[in-house]
């Protein structure tokens, strides 16, 4: 890549795609507001480059019809001089065409056509003109990839994969090759897990793994995964990401962003790897200059690298397939010497009389090849016979007088064996399996689990049987056989005796420790097979089967099996071990959770270990005595690898060092250009922000930044000018994926329907609410928008205050509607009304009735409810009181809304005696508030006025976030 | 009270089968070089004879259209071929597939005692052939139909000695999807390949493939900080693979096993030659394995020579035989070696097999130089070549 082509400095960001279309290259590019998750866009650039040979020339403008895409990279595909842009709209996949991209003049797109209505499009990647993969992302926040074709013509089909891939994507791109097509993206993937001791107790630790994965498409059928390029002490984040594809030549051509090197020597740099099959990939070639995504594309004129904001060129070569730009040297060879072994290594000499060689290939300063031809002259004629194809590997500048030579050492292509090396552990392992016989040649009874490791319970094995010998406790073992962390099966007959009494056996996976797994088991008391997960020791039921109507008697085995298939389980099960049939499940499904980021971590602990699981009953071992001391817990602090948002009605803080125990709490105020009084803020995973004031929505594009600054984004004047409405913006909400969600609350508008925008910062959208049947219109005027929940599925609240109806929005339909008032506050998995009950979303009567704090302050802490009661006073976790405030705040009136879960279920509470004075801070773990310790620090200087501090209503200023989760961050 | 009984119990991870061609094809690349060429034990694109590929037909066997197509007789029951090149286990297959059912038969003899890999439209399975009458040792409700790629690997598991195989595994994959791997017992019945198809279908098969490397590799790497011939070697261990730059740029992997003559030369093409032989061989040449020990002997005319070598790679006691029948045979062959000087053939590659004076060589290496010598006005033009050969047995 020696010549700049062109340089567009102020386009920047990931909406770039290129393409060549016969002879022209194409690009197109959409502008961002900044660097967001997502937003509507406004400015769109598609553009042409002729060829080059006769001379440098310009990209081409082509003529942009009126689109809406959002921010979702856009893919750009060609059929001979047909283009065809395809892009998300938000709700649907468009795509725009060109019929012709090279007449004269200025082409042009059409308006934008349907592929498929998909909302929540993470990537889409086009193959060719009817063919386009995209992801989506399931409500267990596992990606999905889909593929949508056009046959005939006009008519789009959309096929979804089985693949659930349980990891956070950050680039994806296709390329069909003749076989199959070849599916690439940069992604999160397995954690390192570790433990480690930290005082009394052992914590988990998670270490980020990213790399890029492939998949394959044959047949209609989704290929296994491989995986290229990891990285697993990740310095940048993402490490890997804006990924592209290409195609010439027959080389599959991957460019992507790279980053590496530890401490003082990291580095981000434009990657480019080579394939021939989308399966053996090369280790990356690195750039300067041109910033990811960028696209290769070799042309018979030269070889480009089209990037977001400048394009480079080089010669033609060989190393893209081309037929290469050469010089013929053999006019000047004095002497060549080569010998051919293993490898072949040749010394060339040219004899450059006059320095006439200055500037041709032969003085190589780049990578260059030398062909060595062999032959015979005959009558005159001569017959070449190529011997060799080899790496120049040094040049070397001779001079004796009156001789100037160049020698050149050259090497044949197996010496890239010797050259290439590795600056990560590049892997190809192959699978593993293991059957365990059972057999014990000790004769002890417990030499036969040779591969089978107990975790919890007595176990032994002898005689082709494995037994469970503890009883009414769990057991679990673990097979020692495999690896892989994602996909594997475990099969096992099993044999139980007792119904009635508790008992269950199974096989479990996704193993770290007993306290965190996943299993499949049989209950007898139930007669069901169930699907669990279990994580810190909390377990959910996933799924469960009908009554399976087997017998249980201490002599009939029955065999069960699990299949792990990325975020699925799929469960069989069998009377001979031999045929199988599939378990359906009658409620819940096989689906595991997927990682939203790798801040929670913890909630997928990513082991590849199998094992068998049971509880048998007997008698004589139940409810033995509880003789065990209970030993005073060690304090256990929060390590100092987050930061601390608070909110107050006019001030935004952050302190930066607020776990670093030994020091005071600095707290910075953040608040920047943040006008009206403040209500509610959210972060997106890429530490954006958005927040609330009576003055409208607030976008600060990274609130780690230095200096954070912030963008109002739709003013509180503009909403009422485009809903018709006078309101304001309280709840905030961004999903994983960055999109906000902000409802308007129209208060006091008689049969108004509600309503929320959405998008990105850059283009925002107003969506009314559906009208509900059975919503009263007359006696409950006035709906309006309150709340959001955007992490595990959009939830939006709204209702007329009062007691008067409202409604809970799941997306853009009603989940639960009654006579609530607001539902001020949903949280994962349950909301509020307004007369401070909480129910669960999916259904069913109140689980906690008269919660006092429950409008702002109530939250989810691994999996169970955490709420104040008495004014304030008295925290609870489900029906547990943890800790009351006068013991630890010091007053027995907390401040209302004053804990905020973090990712990491940590929690905060906070209190402040007046709306001026007195404030507390107080952090604790999830050890329920055994240990705590004073933040306050300079925090009153910082944060100012608050709203109601004494009091429990009101909806100013009150939320608390947890910041910057880093990588290697303990989570246990 | 009774305890709580597990048994049979299997476990797999979710990777793929690598054989020896596939990892050393990984390291190829990942070092840049991707154009390759290696050997294939089995290939058929089915066209010419069908006999001089398959025997012991049952049914109705016939190239058909480039592709083998079997169909049954109409009895409940699968209708069988054999391939005449034995695979040992420990092996990766592939081929495609059109009919939505077929069989593919390992472990096999002349009577069709085997294990038979299939596939229908609702599940896929394995079982225990016996001639015509067969049992099921798995069944597996996965419905995949439609033409597919199918790739089958079997691979012998040791636990309990290195010297025996407890276990074989077998899995499969359509289109590189995986769809059950299954542990069984070893039992031997034969090292034949075959197809099958059932009962009246007509299933056809293409493009079957065993490679020449086909012994399954558990892992392959690159380390940190390590060049890529590091992962090459541990692929390829103290075996005799050979792996060269062919004039093209493209690489030829293969394990030498052949003689066939590549050039004929003649006497009067050779300007000089120094033949050289060393005559303290060893006919005696014991291999010293990682659990057992190997002896062969090859008779020379200086009485007894004894020599020692060791390969930690060859486990079992039929692989370190093996193993020291070959490496006693490189070391005879390599006793005698002979340089030829002659005009440079530009065709001659190392590996070649060349006859000379009635005698065949391997080449070794090929060396030219071709300089001017002399007054820079009026250089000389000299050309030198050399070839290095050793004998080829």
């Amino acid at each position: 890549m020696t010549t700049l082509v062109t340089n567009i400095a102020s386009r920047s960001g990931g909406l770039f795609d290129a393409c060549m279309a016969s002879e022209y290259l194409l690009r197109v590019y959409f502008s961002t507001l900044s660097d967001l998750g997502s937003g509507a866009l406004s400015d769109i650039h598609c553009e042409r480059l002729p060829d080059e040979t006769e001379g440098d020339c310009a990209w081409e403008a082509l003529t942009m019809p009126t689109m809406s895409p959002v921010s979702v990279p856009p893919s750009i595909v060609t059929n001979g001089n047909l283009a065809r842009i395809f892009f998300s709209s938000g709700e649907k996949i468009q795509y725009i065409e060109c019929s012709d991209v090279s007449i004269d003049g200025t082409p042009s797109f059409g308006n934008p056509v349907d592929v498929a209505t998909v909302s929540g499009v993470l990537f889409l990647a086009a193959v060719s003109t009817d063919k386009v993969y995209y992801i989506t992302q399931t409500s267990q926040n596992n990606r999905r990839m889909h593929v949508a074709e056009e046959s005939p013509p006009g008519s789009w089909t959309a096929t979804s994969s089985d693949v659930y891939w349980p990891f956070p994507i950050y680039a994806f791109d296709a390329e069909a090759l003749s076989e199959y097509d070849v599916l690439m993206m940069a992604s999160e993937l397995s954690p390192l897990i570790g433990s480690r001791a930290v005082g009394t107790e052992v914590t988990t630790e998670a270490e980020a793994v990213q790399g890029i994965v492939t998949f394959r498409v044959a047949n209609g059928r989704w290929s296994d995964h491989d995986v290229i390029d990891t990285i697993d002490q990740v310095e940048e984040f993402p490490s890997r990401g804006s990924l592209r594809l290409s195609q010439a030549n027959d080389i599959l051509f991957a460019s992507y962003t790279r980053c590496g090197g530890k401490g003082d020597y990291t580095y981000t740099k434009l990657a480019i790897a080579r394939s021939k099959d989308g399966i053996n990939w090369e280790f990356p070639e690195l750039l300067d200059t041109i910033t990811a995504p960028a696209v290769v594309l070799p042309r018979d004129d030269y070889l480009y690298v089209a990037g977001v904001s400048c394009t480079m060129r080089s010669p033609c070569c060989a190393w893209a397939g081309q037929t290469p730009v050469s010089t013929d040297i053999t006019d000047y060879v004095t002497g060549i010497e080569s010998q051919a072994a293993e490898i072949r290594t040749t010394r060339t000499v040219l004899s450059n009389p006059g320095n006439v060689l200055d500037g041709t290939l032969a003085v190589p300063d780049s990578r260059v090849q030398i062909v060595h031809d062999l032959g015979y002259v005959i009558d005159g004629a001569g017959t070449r016979v190529t011997v060799s194809t080899e790496d120049v590997t040094a040049y070397g500048n001779n001079r004796q007088l009156p001789r100037r030579g160049v020698s050149l050492r050259s090497q044949d292509v197996l010496s890239r064996i010797n050259r290439v090396v590795s600056d990560y552990a590049t892997e190809w392992p192959g699978q593993q399996a293991g059957r365990d016989a059972y057999n014990d040649p000790t004769g002890t009874g417990y030499g036969g689990m040779t591969h089978t490791a107990p975790y919890t319970g007595s176990w032994e094995a002898s005689g082709g049987i494995c037994k469970l010998t503890s009883r009414c406790m769990q057991g679990l073992a673990v097979s020692t056989f495999v690896t892989d962390a994602l996909n594997g099966s475990i099969r096992a007959g099993f044999l139980l005796h007792e119904t009635d009494k508790g008992e269950y056996v199974g096989v479990a996976l996704r193993i770290f420790d007993k306290d965190n797994f996943t299993y499949v088991a049989y209950f007898a008391d139930d007669d069901t097979i169930s699907l669990r997960q279990v994580i810190g020791g909390d377990e959910t039921t996933l799924a469960t089967s009908g009554a399976m109507s087997w017998t249980i008697d201490g002599s009939t085995w029955y065999y069960i099996m699990a299949r792990v298939h990325y975020g699925m389980v799929y469960v069989y099960t069998s009377t001979d071990g031999v045929t199988w049939s599939a378990v359906s499940w009658d409620t819940g499904s096989a689906e595991t959770p997927g990682m939203v980021g790798f801040d929670n971590a913890n909630l997928q602990v990513w082991s590849g270990k199998f094992g068998l699981i049971g509880y048998a009953y007997a008698e004589s071992a139940a409810s033995p005595p509880d003789w065990t001391p209970s030993p005073w817990p060690e304090p256990k602090y929060p390590e100092g690898e987050s930061g601390v948002l608070m909110l107050s009605e006019d001030k935004v803080a952050c302190s930066e060092n607020f776990f670093d125990l030994g020091e005071d709490a600095r707290w910075e105020d953040i608040t920047g250009s943040i006008t009206g009084t403040i209500y509610h803020i959210d972060l997106g995973d890429r530490n954006q922000a958005f927040l609330t004031s009576e003055d409208g929505l607030w976008y600060c594009p990274n609130v780690r930044a230095t200096s954070p600054t912030w963008v109002c984004i739709k003013t509180a004047t503009a909403a009422e000018s485009e809903v018709g409405h006078s309101g304001k913006f309280k709840g905030v909400g961004v999903t994983p994926g960055g999109t906000v969600y902000a409802p308007w609350h129209m208060s006091s508008l008689g049969g108004i329907q509600s309503g929320y925008y959405s998008g990105g910062a850059g283009a925002l959208s107003f969506t009314w609410f559906p009208q509900p049947g059975g919503w009263d219109f007359a006696s409950s005027p006035g709906r309006s928008s309150w709340c959001v929940y955007a992490k595990n599925g959009i939830y939006i609240g709204c209702g007329t205050g009062g007691g008067d109806g409202a409604g809970l929005y799941y997306g853009n339909a009603i989940e639960r509607y009654d006579l609530w008032g607001y539902v001020p506050a949903v949280w994962d998995g349950y909301f509020s009304d307004w007369g401070g009950n909480v129910y669960p979303i999916g259904g069913g009567d109140a689980v906690y009735e008269d919660t006092e704090c429950e409008r702002f302050g109530a939250e989810m802490l691994g999996g169970h409810m955490l709420y104040m009661k008495g004014n304030g006073r008295y925290l609870y976790l489900d029906d547990t009181l943890i800790a009351d405030a006068l013991s630890v705040l010091g007053h027995e009136t907390a401040a209302r809304a004053t804990f905020w879960n973090n990712k990491l279920d940590h929690i905060v509470w906070l209190r402040r005696y007046s709306a001026s004075a007195g404030d507390t801070v107080v952090a604790c773990t999830d050890d329920r508030f055994i240990n705590f310790f004073d933040r306050t620090g300079n925090y009153f200087t910082a944060v100012g006025t608050w709203e109601g501090a004494n009091g429990t209503s009101g909806e100013n200023g009150n939320a608390m976030c947890i910041l910057y989760p880093k990588r290697g961050i303990t989570i246990g | 009270m009774a305890e709580t009984q597990f048994i049979k119990t299997q476990v797999h991870d979710g990777r793929p089968a690598i054989e020896q061609e596939n990892a050393i094809q990984r390291c190829l690349a990942f070092a840049g070089i991707h154009d390759t060429s290696f050997e294939d034990l089995i290939w058929e694109q089915h066209a010419g004879t069908l006999s001089d590929s398959y025997e012991g037909s049952e049914g109705t066997w016939a190239y058909s259209g480039g592709v083998l197509q079997g169909t049954g007789n109409g009895s409940a029951q699968w209708y069988k071929i054999r391939h005449v090149t034995d695979v040992e286990p420990g092996f990766v297959v592939t081929f495609d597939k059109t009919s939505d059912r077929g069989g593919f038969l390992f472990n096999c003899d002349d009577s069709y005692n085997c294990h038979m890999v299939w596939w229908q439209s609702n599940c896929v399975g394995l079982s225990l052939l016996a001639g015509s009458t067969g049992s099921t040792l798995l069944s597996l409700p996965i419905a995949e139909t439609g033409a597919a790629t199918v790739k089958i690997a079997v691979w012998p598991r040791s636990y309990s000695s290195v010297d025996e195989i407890d276990d074989l595994a077998v899995m499969l994959w359509f289109d590189d999807r995986h769809l059950f791997t299954h542990m069984m017992p070893y039992v031997y019945y034969g090292d034949a390949i075959g197809l099958a198809v059932y009962e009246s279908d007509t299933a056809t098969f293409d493009n079957l493939r065993v490679p020449q490397l086909h012994h399954i590799v558990e892992w392959t790497s690159v380390d940190p900080g390590e060049p890529v011939s590091s992962g090459v070697s541990r692929v390829i261990g103290y075996e005799d693979i050979k792996m060269r730059a062919r004039y093209d740029g493209t690489v030829h992997v293969w394990r030498e096993t052949g003689s066939a003559v590549d050039w004929a030369m003649s006497n009067d093409r050779c300007l000089t030659q120094n033949t050289e032989e060393n005559l303290f061989w060893p006919s005696h040449y014991r291999l010293v394995g990682a659990m057992h020990e190997a002896d062969g002997f090859r008779p020379g005319n200086q009485g007894h020579i004894f020599a020692v070598g060791q390969d930690p790679n060859a486990l079992s006691a039929s692989e370190t035989y093996d193993k020291a029948e070959r490496k006693h045979e490189k070391i005879e062959e390599a006793a005698r070696v002979t340089s030829v000087a002659t005009a440079p053939n530009p065709t001659l590659e190392p590996e070649d097999v060349v006859t000379l004076d009635g005698e065949t060589w391997r080449v070794v290496s090929i060396n030219y130089r071709a300089i001017q010598k002399g007054d820079v006005r009026r250089p000389i033009a000299v050309l030198e070549s050399t070839i290095q050969m050793r004998e080829c047995l």
